[in-house]
Parts: structure tokens; sequence; C-alpha cells
């Protein structure tokens, strides 16, 4: 029995990369095995609740464990490593590190991506609506309370930042 | 937790291309997915273990919302976010569309799973299907015809809900669109849901839309529920209690939808009692009958 | 300011770890490669309990990829069961032989039963999906009440009934001393104005983080095992391995990865797992990795709390408590779980159910009774959540009795003398309760809320305000952890001076998020008078760390960083004394001044040599030393307190109740906490709100299930719902000082016992909101339903139940 494989093309992080994937390899696995991306993280089975997997498709927001590699083919995607651009920080890292919004770090990557999507199109949310986006993001950690004073800063910073893309 | 072995994977271009997969497809072997949000959830779990997959979001002409004089048509792969965020649907009579998309799972998740999508699926406690129910909407299904071309069919949304998880569409088929009809004059619908946690799956998700007179007494009124075990469907002993009442009465309005949940078969399960969930129902059809109203008000002044 | 003078301690330094967790380059377990790795996939019990007739692995083995697959009785020959010493408490329980896999039967869904190593992991779940398991069932036995029943199917084929463990915890060591207490408290009750006796029911819940387990092994024929692994506790790890693999211990090394994401207990105790890939390694002569599956978690992961407590208490008139009585049952799960058994959670709860009270007349006994399901396994709030929970509604019940405010009946029952010995044993050692209490009591302004909720009450509308207090462990004294688990309690680190003035910090322990990183380096930093990016600390590998038992209950502040600080002074006074020497000085070495990357004499600031300067000529050119000095700077210190210690934290919980659904919601929580001298406020401040959001999450969010038959049905995310952002408060965080006298720096220890106070907190703002109509909540967890149904039955004489009942599900 052969493993279905599939040539993957794709721009991840401003690279173009291509690899050989087997169709059922899900995206996550992909990024962290092949591409050794490993700053996605997995946290849960297959109902893919926890977030941690997070990444942007073609700029959107969505969790890479539930979707196969090969329907990247094509496309661009941003993990947690490209949001910097060069050394410079992206304004939610560096209010995460202002605010102490994370302590084992396992979830930050997925909330980082979900919220640099998220800030782009609404660029001065209230706390209520913050907290509404993290829906998709489980953390264990903090309790929530720094994550959304990192978000609150980093959406000032933004607005003096220009042009930013995913 | 991982899928089983997938052979193949084939992102068509158009629906005649995809129609065609399918239909080659002697076996049963051949899944078409949408956003994925919940076949990938079974297909990790290897509930479902699909040769081969038709990856359905290349597809361009199932995409988009286009209003015309007289419907909605919204394309089957047209994401929950821009169902949530469309102005077309924001008004008065489709509110519960919107109103369901816009708290499905989470944000990555309305990025990413589709209308179309979420109605094939069915799922016993799904808000879409639900809130479809409610609009009224015609169903366009298509396949490969015997002859080559497309065959295409319209089934109403009462006629394509069958049972939980289960829908009339013939496996060969792809939904292609959903259309709201109707008029919108003095018409305005909504939708909510209880779940345990923040746009969970619900326990229960009601979704109304009212017709109202010129006096804003309720002229027509069409109820669906979900989250019971039977799953979807139509709540015509509420409905039939809505005719006559108005926002004037509130009261009047619960009092409807706790004689009506007698009638519903309720289960006790790990997520809630029987009787919590009649207490949900009245609660929750009260709130969603006055949104719904207050929309067909404000419509009506339009 | 105060960065200035390189004065670290106090301040909100940011956090070492960030930079590169931020930037996706944590170094996780999974992220650790292995060229040629094997993976594993575990097969695991379909049933609750059954006899193994057979396990086919034959089909399997066939399977593309895979490379062995093994069943129970292919290893039970070849490899010891636990239990051995090293994961064995003095405690007087029951320890069921068990191998990691199920050999005989399998006694809960989710047991291992057979694992296949393959080249992948997708290949090697495709195989165990080709094992074959003939199972013959057997009675599911799902409670304490259907385990402890004389006809009770005995689980364990080595044990001769279910009970793994029964204790008094007060009244001494013999059975006759026991019964005199016994007696005399029943005297007291007798005799007492006021007597409450409640029953208390606390669900199987527990705290599970984001990052599942893993392992990862390799052996090696000269250098031995090498072993990573997700732990807390990676020496004891080492020592477990050494003694059930027979290695010896010089050839075993394991490695917890530098970042974990989350522990809260789940990485404690010694698992099947962590026997079984390590075997598996050295039986196949090639490396062997296991990554766990969220569902696996669930299954096996994270199972605590899950207590009984039949409860009396005896008070005067003015509301002091005179007696205490508690019967607890706990709901042990299989036991088979090295280090903790399911009963040493348990046991911490019982051993500290007086919490913060003054109650020196306790009767307290605690039964554990082995069950179809997992192992209890530890969880943050180790064993004394529902004893929290327990007490702090008996303190509100006993305010309503009294007609009493719930604070003023804790203010009269708080221990307030320190220290303080309670009557089961454990040491108070410091602190001021009633003032951080009184504090918190201030800037909640009950009397303002009082005010308000009867404004309110007059609307209709139901505001509630309840407070839970905890003592927590502050690391855990040796005294006491060798009794309780075989393992010493201090703390320890080795400092590491380069020449070129960097400082290295090597702990034993394995943080999990817990900043360690951080805060060890401003202690070290501020010692050194130089600059926190300076001190590098690593954790977490046996092969260059000193012994420590890991990191748990709250070790990190009190013990650990309390060697960390001595070994740098130990060296700072060293430096200090050589600098004396070199520059002739008549002065003591508490006249030298380190600051700003000099050292130099208090009084002579310009005197001064660079601190790396003054590293390097003792490193590198130790000539002329002072007399009987030696070169060199590197000091272990292992930091073991006087005495036990504990931190006191007090908790406000304001709600709003809608009586018509039994919904509500949480306005406002308040926390306040004695911790000590703070090394980094952000850092106590980001734990305090982690666990109370987890304190919440157990309350009102998370239960693991099963049915009748045993098969659990929470094993998602979606059906195991976890806190998220919208559902939660924020919470306020505020502080009650008192230096702790045992430690260096003052700190306490704290994180392990936030979760504690929580359910009180919570569950007594829902009475106090719902005192009109007298609702009682002794249950968790906290569900609208439940509170509607308490609603319900309080007001409509006329209500009628729907035939099917709620606890169908629950156990029977």
């Amino acid at each position: 029995m052969t493993d279905g494989t599939q040539v993957i093309r794709a721009i991840v992080n401003g690279q173009a990369v291509e690899a050989i994937a087997p169709i059922r390899m899900l995206l996550v696995d992909f990024l962290r095995e092949r591409l050794q991306l490993t700053g996605t993280h997995v946290g849960c089975t297959f109902e893919g609740v926890c977030g941690a997997c997070t990444v942007r498709l073609d700029g959107e927001a969505v969790k890479s464990c539930m979707l196969l590699a090969a329907q990247i083919d094509g496309r661009q995607v941003t993990t947690v490593e490209g949001l910097a651009r060069g050394e410079e920080p992206h304004p939610l890292q560096k209010a995460f590190r202002d605010a102490h919004a994370l302590q084992c770090g396992y979830c930050t990557p997925g909330i980082l991506m979900n919220m640099s999507e998220f800030l782009e199109r609404n660029p001065a949310p209230s706390e209520s609506e913050i907290r509404s986006a993290l829906v998709g993001n489980i953390c264990r950690c903090t309790g929530y309370s720094h994550i959304v004073e990192a978000v609150k800063d980093a959406a000032t910073n933004m607005k003096v930042v220009e042009g930013r893309a995913a | 937790m991982f899928p089983a072995k997938i052979d193949s994977l084939s992102r068509p271009k158009t629906v005649a291309e995809a129609a065609a997969l399918i239909a080659s497809d002697e076996e049963g072997n051949v899944l078409p997915i949408a956003g994925g949000m919940s076949l990938m959830q079974a297909i990790k779990a290897r509930v479902v273990r699909p040769g081969a997959i038709v990856d359905l979001n290349d597809i361009g002409e199932l995409k988009g919302i286009k209003e015309t004089a007289s419907s909605v048509w919204i394309g089957a792969m047209t994401r929950y976010v821009e169902v949530a965020t469309s102005d077309v649907l924001k008004s008065g009579a489709f509110g519960a569309l919107s109103d369901a998309a816009s708290h499905v799972g989470d944000r990555q998740v309305r990025n990413r799973g589709t209308i179309g999508g979420s109605l094939c699926w069915n799922y016993v406690a799904a808000c879409v299907p639900v809130a479809t129910l409610a609009l009224g909407a015609e169903i366009e299904l298509v396949s490969k015809g015997a002859s080559g071309g497309d065959e295409t069919r319209v089934v109403s949304i009462d006629d394509f809900i069958v049972g939980p998880m289960e829908t009339s569409r013939r496996p060969q088929e792809i939904l292609r669109s959903v259309a709201l009809t109707g008029p919108r004059k003095h018409v305005g619908s909504a939708y909510r849901k209880w779940g345990h946690v923040t746009d969970s799956l619900p326990v229960v998700g009601i979704g109304v839309r009212v017709v109202l007179n010129d006096d804003r007494t309720c002229k027509a009124a069409r109820v669906a529920i979900g989250g019971l075990s039977r799953g979807s469907q139509r709540f015509y002993e509420a409905e039939k209690r809505l005719l006559g009442t108005s926002s004037n009465d509130p009261a009047a309005i619960s009092d409807g939808f706790r004689a009506a949940a007698k009638t519903l078969e309720i289960q006790s399960d790990t997520l809630a009692s029987a009787d919590y969930r009649k207490v949900l129902i009245e609660e929750l059809g009260t709130s969603v009958v006055l949104s719904a109203m207050a929309r067909a008000e404000e419509a009506a002044v339009r | 300011m105060r960065n200035e003078k390189f004065a670290w301690i106090g301040e909100k330094v940011l956090r070492k770890e960030d930079v590169r967790l931020t930037s996706g380059r944590g170094q996780y377990f999974a992220d650790i490669q292995l060229p040629g790795v094997l993976h594993c996939y575990i097969v695991r019990s379909a049933r609750a309990h059954a006899r193994l007739v057979s396990v086919d692995t034959s089909t399997a083995k066939a399977s593309a990829g895979v490379v062995a697959v093994f069943s129970g009785e292919d290893i039970k020959d070849h490899l010891d069961p636990l239990p051995h010493p090293i994961v064995v408490p003095n405690l007087p329980g029951k320890f069921p032989r068990h191998w990691p896999l199920a050999v005989g039967k399998v006694k809960f869904h989710g047991e291992p039963v057979a694992v296949v190593v393959a080249t992948d992991r997708y290949l090697a779940e495709d195989a165990g999906e080709l094992v074959e398991v003939v199972y013959e069932d057997l009675p599911y036995v799902g409670s304490p009440e259907a385990s402890s029943r004389p006809d009770a199917t005995v689980i364990h084929d080595d044990l001769d009934n279910n009970e793994i463990f029964s204790m008094s915890f007060t009244g001494g060591f013999t059975e006759d001393s026991v019964k005199t207490n016994v007696d005399e408290i029943q005297a007291i009750i007798n005799s007492a104005p006021i007597v409450i006796n409640r029953k208390f029911k606390t669900h199987r819940v527990g705290v599970t983080p984001l990052e599942t387990r893993g392992v990862m092994a390799k052996w090696d024929r000269d250098d031995g095992l090498t072993c990573w692994a997700t732990t807390q506790r990676p020496h004891i790890d080492r020592l477990a391995l050494a003694e059930v693999l027979k290695i010896p211990t010089h050839q075993v090394r394991v490695i917890a990865p530098r970042d974990q994401g989350g522990g809260f207990g789940t990485k404690a105790p010694f698992y099947r797992e962590s026997i079984l890939i390590p075997w598996l390694a050295k039986t196949l002569g090639r490396p062997v990795r296991w990554l766990e599956s969220r569902e696996e978690g669930l299954m096996v992961v994270g199972q605590e709390r899950d207590q009984r407590h039949e409860m009396t208490i005896a008070a005067n008139k003015d509301g002091k408590v005179l007696a205490m009585r508690a019967r607890v049952v706990a709901d042990n799960g299989d036991g088979c779980m090295g280090v903790y058994w399911g009963f040493v959670m348990p046991v911490l709860g019982a051993a500290t159910l007086p919490s913060g009270y003054y109650l020196p007349k306790c009767d307290i006994q605690l039964r554990s009774y082995v069950t179809n399901k997992p192992s209890l396994s530890p969880s943050r709030s180790f064993g004394s959540y529902p004893g929290r929970f327990v007490i702090e509604r008996l303190m509100d019940i006993l305010a309503k009795e009294i007609g009493k405010e719930p604070a003023e009946i804790r203010r009269i029952n708080f221990v307030s003398s320190l220290p303080h010995v309670t009557a089961t044993g454990c040491h108070l050692d410091s602190g001021d309760y009633l003032k951080a209490f009184n504090s918190l009591v201030d800037t909640v302004d009950l009397k303002g809320f009082r005010e308000k909720q009867a404004a309110l009450r007059k609307q209709g509308r139901y505001i509630g305000l309840g407070f839970g207090t905890g003592v927590e462990i502050s690391g855990i004294a040796s005294d006491v952890f060798v009794q309780l688990e075989n393992q010493p309690g201090y703390g320890s680190a080795t400092i590491r001076i380069d020449a070129r003035g960097g400082v290295q910090v090597l702990e034993g322990d394995a943080p999990q998020g817990t900043s360690h990183e951080t805060t060890f380096a401003q202690v070290v930093a501020e010692n050194f008078g130089i600059d926190v990016a300076d001190v590098v600390v690593q954790t977490g590998d046996t092969a260059n760390t000193p012994f420590g038992s890991g990191s748990l209950g709250a070790r990190g502040g009190s013990y650990t960083v309390s060697a960390v600080h001595n070994a740098s002074r130990s060296l700072r006074d060293k430096m200090a004394r050589v600098f004396i020497h070199d520059r002739k000085l008549d002065l003591h070495v508490g006249d030298i001044q380190f600051e700003r990357g000099f050292v130099f004499p208090a009084l002579d600031p310009n005197n001064r040599v660079a601190f790396a300067e003054l590293a390097d000529r003792i490193i590198m050119k130790p000539v002329n030393m002072p007399p009987g000095e030696e070169a060199g700077l590197e000091a272990t210190n292992y930091f073991e307190a006087a005495k036990p210690m504990f931190y006191f934290g007090a908790h406000a919980c304001m709600v709003e109740v809608f009586p018509k659904t039994g919904e509500f919601k949480i306005t406002r929580y308040v926390t306040c906490e004695d911790a000590g001298t703070v090394i980094n406020p952000l850092v106590v401040e980001g734990q305090i709100q982690g666990g109370v959001v987890q304190g919440l999450s157990n309350a009102m969010f998370e239960e693991f299930l099963f049915d009748e038959h045993g098969q659990q049905l929470t094993t998602t995310l979606e059906s195991y719902r976890l806190a998220i952002a919208p559902d939660v408060p924020h919470v306020e965080v505020t502080h009650s000082f008192t230096p702790c006298p045992h430690t260096p720096l003052g700190s306490r220890g704290i994180g392990e016992g936030i979760p504690g106070p929580v359910p009180g907190a919570l569950t007594n703002a829902l009475c106090d909101a719902l005192a009109p109509f007298d609702i009682e909540i002794n249950e968790l967890p906290i569900r609208s339903d439940k509170l509607w149904q308490l609603l319900r039955a309080k007001e409509a004489t006329a209500f009628q139940t729907v035939g099917s009942k709620q606890s169908d599900l629950q156990n029977a």
C-alpha cells in the first residue's frame, strides 16, 4: 500500500518552499517536521479547539491542525517565526514581553498569530472584543488578564506603525 | 489522532470539475471537503476514511453573497466570517443567519468554515442549519448528469434537513448555494444559542423569523430549534403560539414557548437536564423572538 | 532608579524567556529531534474492567514501517513492575503491582495494553489499529461507595480488597490514642451549643497543561541511557529509571527540555510511559520517542480532587469553632501511578484540612478506594482543593447559623499566633493571616457592598460576596517530604562564575513556565551587582545540576531560590575576601559592595575592581591567594528551612445571579496574598491570576465523566471544557507583606495552592447572593442547571421533575 503523496510548493514566511508530503499529513506536522518551524504547537488531538496551532493562511488566522499540508500548495503561510520584520519585533511580540503575557509560552505563538490578524481587522478593540476574539486560544498559565492588556497595548502601538501586513 | 491513508487530493476550479470527480467515484470513497472544520475532526479521528478528497476551496463560483431583487444568493463556500460581516445579511430579515455565523466556534473557525459545509454536516447542535431553517431557504444541489452536463435541483431547507447528521443531499451532489427568499418588509429574524462556555456548540439554539402585521402583531412565524436529539428541526407548536403576539407582551411569548416546549422530545444528558433545557427554550425563545420583532419593526420603518 | 544600582529584587524585570518564546524559538519536548528516532503509538484499553483474554500483535507487526510491537505479556518477564522503593512513599497505603502495559487484566478505560514502535507516528497509529484485543468484561466498579461494599469485585489481584489507604490524621499513632481522640471530639460535639453537620462532594477534575507529555530515550552500550521527558522532577526520574531498569545511576541521564508547556503537577508522577519508553530504547537498541495525544492525556492525566467529606463542626455561641470532625473518602482510581499511587494527594488534603483556622480539636480520617478509573494524579493545589472548598463553606454556614458576617466568623477563627502546629501536625510557620484578610476586606469594601446588595434586592436583583482563604504549602521540608514521598525537600543550586564575569546557575528542578530563568537571575545579579543579562539559568539536566526533588509545591520561590541566593552569597563572600586580601584592606566581607559590575569598599568607591576582572583573577590567576582559600568560583548550596513553611492567601469573589435560569456572572475577583519578599511582582501577579482562573475553570467548566460502563466521556477539549477568556474575570491581585523568617530573602514560594480558595469564594458568593432563598451549594461543579434546580426545589412545591435522572451518567 503506497501512501498518496503530493509536492507542495508554497510561500512560508516569505520564502518559497518545496517539499513532498503524504496527502494525509496535517499542515501543523508539515510545518514542524518538514520545514523545522517548531514555533507552531499542538495542544489537542483531532478536535481543533485549543488554538495553539494557529497560523495565517493567505493572511487569515486558521488552525493548522485542521488542514492538510497539501491544501497550502500555491498559497502563502505565515507562522510565528515570520511575525517579526527582521530584528524588529511585531508590536504584539513586544507588548507580550512587556506585559508578562506568557508564562510557559506554549499557547503564545497561536495567540500572536490570531491576534495579529484580529488587530488588523479591529484596530481599536474593547476588552470584551479582545476576550471574545480569544475564544479559539486556550491559555492555562496566565488567566488571560495580561494577554488582554498586551493586545490592547499592541493595538495602540500598531496605529502608529503603518502598512503592517501579515 | 492522524488521518488514515488518503490516496489523492484534487482541487478543482469549477463546480463541473468537482461534480465530475465525485461522479467518477464508484466505491463511495471520494469525499468533498469545504472548510473542513467538522470534517477534519472526523477524518483525524478516523471515523471517516476518505480514499480521495475533492477540495472545494478553489472554486470561485461557489463563493460570494449576491443580492437580487427577490433573494439573497449565498455560495456554499462562503465563509462564516463573510456571512457574519455582510451588510446585506445584517438587515432585519436575515439577521438570524448573521447571528449564527458570528458565533460559530471561534474566529479561526469562522475564517475557514463555510455555510455549505455546516448545512451538509448538519450536526445535531449546529447553528447555521437552525438559522437557515428559521429563515426558510432554497438549497441548490448540483451533480454531474448522465448526459455529462450539470444536473441541478432545488430543495427547500425543510426538505433538505432530514435528521441529525443527515440531509437529502445525494452522495454525488454538491451543495452549490443557499438562496434566501421572501419579502423583507415587516420581516425580522434572529438566532441565539446557549452553551456552557462562550460560543461553544450549543446545548440549545433557537432561530426565529417573524412577519409582522401593520399593528406589529405577529402575522407569521418560523421557529427552528437545535441541540435536541432529533437535531435541527422546525418548532411548529411554538410557531402557532406566536401568531398574534407582539413585543408589547413578552409574557405571552414566554407562555407560548413554555407550553410549546412540552410537546418536544427533550433529552437529559451530561450537558443539561431536560427540565433545564425547557427553561432555556423559554428564555432563549422569548429573547430571540423579541430581537426578531425589533428587527422587523426597524425594517417596517425603513 | 533601582536598576541603575543593579538592585533587581522586587523589580518588574522583563522575563529572559520571552524573546525566544514570542519568536517561536522555544525548545519544547516535541521540538527536540533525534536522528533515526522511532515513534511509539500506545494501544489503550477499550474497557474499564476486563480480563485480557488475548492481545494479538501479529498483524500489527507486519504493518508498514513497524519495528516492534509489545504487549504486557511480552515485557513482564523482562522488566520489573512497580512498586519500587524510590517511588513509594512512607505512608500506610498499598501499592498495587503493575507493569507499564496491562498484564492479565485492564482496570480503566485507557490503560496501556500494547505499544507499537514504527518509523513514523502516522504509520504507528495505522499499526495500532491492527492490534487485536479480546476482553472478558468484569463488573465496573465506579465509585468509592461501590468499591467499599463487602461484596465488591476486588480490582487488584494482589490486594485483598479495594481499600488502598486508610489513616487517621489526628490523635497520634496508636489505635488507642486515635480512639481517645475520637471520643474526645465526640464529647465536645455533644456538649456544644452549635453543631453543624454537612456532606460535601468535589468532582473529578484537575489542571491539564496545554503541552501534553512526552518521553524520548536513547541507549548506548557505553554511555548508558539518555532520556528526555516532560518532567517536573528529572533527578527523581533518573533514580527511578536506574532502579527499575537496573542501570547504574551514573549511567542514566534525564533531561527536562529547556521549555515546558505547563506542568501543574501532571508532569511529576513516574508514569507507565516514563518506564516503557526507556525500556524500549534499551531493548531495541534504537532511540524511541512517544508524544502523548490530548485524548490520551485526558484519559490518564490530571484527574484529581474527587473527594467526599462528611463534616461536623461544633462551635460556641460566638462562632468560635470548638471541634471539627471529618470523614474523607477519595475515589482513588486504579492507583497505579509511581510516587503518588492516587492517595498521596488526598493525604495532603486531609493533613491540611484545618487550613489557617485555629482548630486544635480535630478528628480527621481519610479512606481512599480503588475504582476502575485512571489513578488520581497530582494537580495544582495538590490534594487540598476539596478541603479548602469544604472548610470555607462551613465557615459561611456557621456564620449564617450564628447570624454574623462570614468575614467576622473567619476573624474569630483564624490562627492569630504563629508559629502554630495544627491538630494534624502541620507546622504553620509565619505570616499574619488576620492582616492579609482584613486588607482584602478593606479592598472590597464589605460595608459598601452590603448596602448595595440590600438596595438591589429591593429591585429583584441578587448580588453576592464570598470569601475563600487557604494556607498553602510553600515548598516541602525534608521532615515532611521524606515521609510523604521518600524524597528530600531541600532546594539546591550550583552557581558557576566564568573567567569573564558571566554567571551560570544550574538548577536540578525543571520549571514549566514558572519563570525561574528570570527570578533566579534577579537574585544572583543583585548579589553580584551585575546585569541580569549576564546571568544564565540552566535547568533540568541531571548531568550538570545538583539533585533536586523537582518543581512542585511552590519550592521555587521558597527553597530553590534560597539555595540560589546562599550559593551566590558564598561566592560573593569569597570574592570579597580575595579582594580584601589583594588590596590589603582591614575590612570584613560585609564592608565590600558589589554594584554596577564593580567591587569596592563601601567607604572607598574609587578603590575598585571590575567584577569580571576579579573573577578572572580567582579562576585564571590564582597566585597569592589568601591563605586557605581555593581557586575557582563555583558553589553548590543545599537549603533546608528550619521548619516547613506555608503561605496564606485570601480571595473575594463578587457575583450577580439570575434566579430565573440559575445563570451567574462574576463581577469582581480580588486576592490578597502574603508571598513575603516578592522577587518579581509581574511574575507573582501572573501566577496568581493564572491560578485563580484554573480554580474557576475547575469549579465551573471542567469535569471528568464516565458512563455506567466506565467509558470515559471527556476525552476531547470539546467535552472537557477549559476556561476561555470571555468567561473569566480579570483578577485583581493585592499583597499583604510579612517577611518569611526562615528563608534568606524572606520570600515564600507561591503558586501551588492558589486554586484552593477559589471554589469557596465562588460558592460562598453565590450562596450569599441567593441568601433570600436559603440556598446551600455544597457540591462541585457549579452549573447554572444545578443552581436552577436548587432554586426550584426551594420555591415551588408544584414543581414536577422529569423522569430521567441527571445522575444517570455519574458514578453509581
